[in-house]
């Protein structure tokens, strides 16, 4: 079960996930972000705090987000990872990919 | 006194929407074998990355197939077997990818293989194409129950 909450900050777009992003749960974040960036939407913000669970499918969609996102001139923000999946981050490599920073306020302040 | 070997065996529909269920399960019994979050966080991850296999590329995607869990633990360690008998393939073309290269290009697939094999202590894959797939992976269990006093 993953739920996405979706708001807007100015040029900010900020997506809250909660539960587990895994193989049933992943295309879900995936047509989201797909949609955003194919609205050109350049600042992508999205705050894991709540996020419990995450598996290479989740990693893939987010890696090839990243790529799109890099690709328009854009930047996308991770914030407030559980330890737990700041360690799948860290194991995969992927912590030199992405910006991770610990509040969502700080992540505005970067994106801005 | 030595702990005696305990052995587990569930069957599960080989279906993603059971994956979640897999992971609750073998958590319980990583919980039960005396492991730290830590540790079942990360058996739990390699379990669900060893279905999620079976799922796509042993039974494409789904279908009624079974995927089996063996689950053994004694004094020493904690092994997961997860077995299909779907598609098998060769294990010798079977490569752990090149992070490096996985993360400057595009996807070259991969890397729930690598995850297994950072999380879990011993990895062992076994498959017969047309016949099936024994994944064997084992954490070592380093007493890592803490006894709580009372005072």
């Amino acid at each position: 079960m993953l739920e996405i909450v979706q708001s807007q900050q100015n040029d900010i777009a900020i997506l809250s996930l909660q539960g587990r992003l895994d193989t049933n749960t992943s295309s879900s974040l995936e047509t989201t972000l797909v949609d955003l960036v194919e609205k050109s939407q350049k600042k992508l913000l999205l705050d894991l705090s709540a996020l419990e669970f995450i598996s290479s499918s989740g990693l893939r969609v987010l890696l090839m987000i990243a790529k799109r996102v890099k690709g328009m001139d854009g930047k996308m923000v991770l914030t407030s990872l559980k330890s737990n999946v700041q360690n799948v981050f860290e194991m995969a490599g992927f912590t030199m990919l992405f910006t991770i920073l610990p509040s969502n306020e700080k992540a505005i302040e970067a994106l801005q | 006194m030595p702990r005696k070997q305990k052995k587990y065996r569930l069957k599960f529909p080989g279906q993603s929407d059971n994956l979640e269920i897999i992971r609750d399960t073998v958590s319980r019994i990583a919980e039960k074998a005396g492991f730290d979050e830590d540790n079942i966080n990360m058996i739990e991850l390699a379990v669900d990355e060893a279905c999620a296999n079976v799922v796509k590329h042993a039974f494409q995607g789904g279908g009624n197939k079974p995927i089996d869990l063996e689950i053994i633990v004694d004094e020493k360690k904690f092994t997961i077997v997860v077995s299909d008998r779907g598609t098998g393939f060769d294990v010798n073309k079977l490569k752990r990818p090149d992070m490096k290269e996985y993360l400057s290009k595009k996807r070259v697939g991969g890397l729930g293989i690598h995850i297994i094999h950072t999380l879990m202590d011993e990895v062992q894959f076994e498959s017969v194409p047309g016949k099936g797939t024994h994944v064997r992976m084992s954490k070592f269990i380093k007493n890592e129950k803490k006894s709580t006093v009372k005072t």
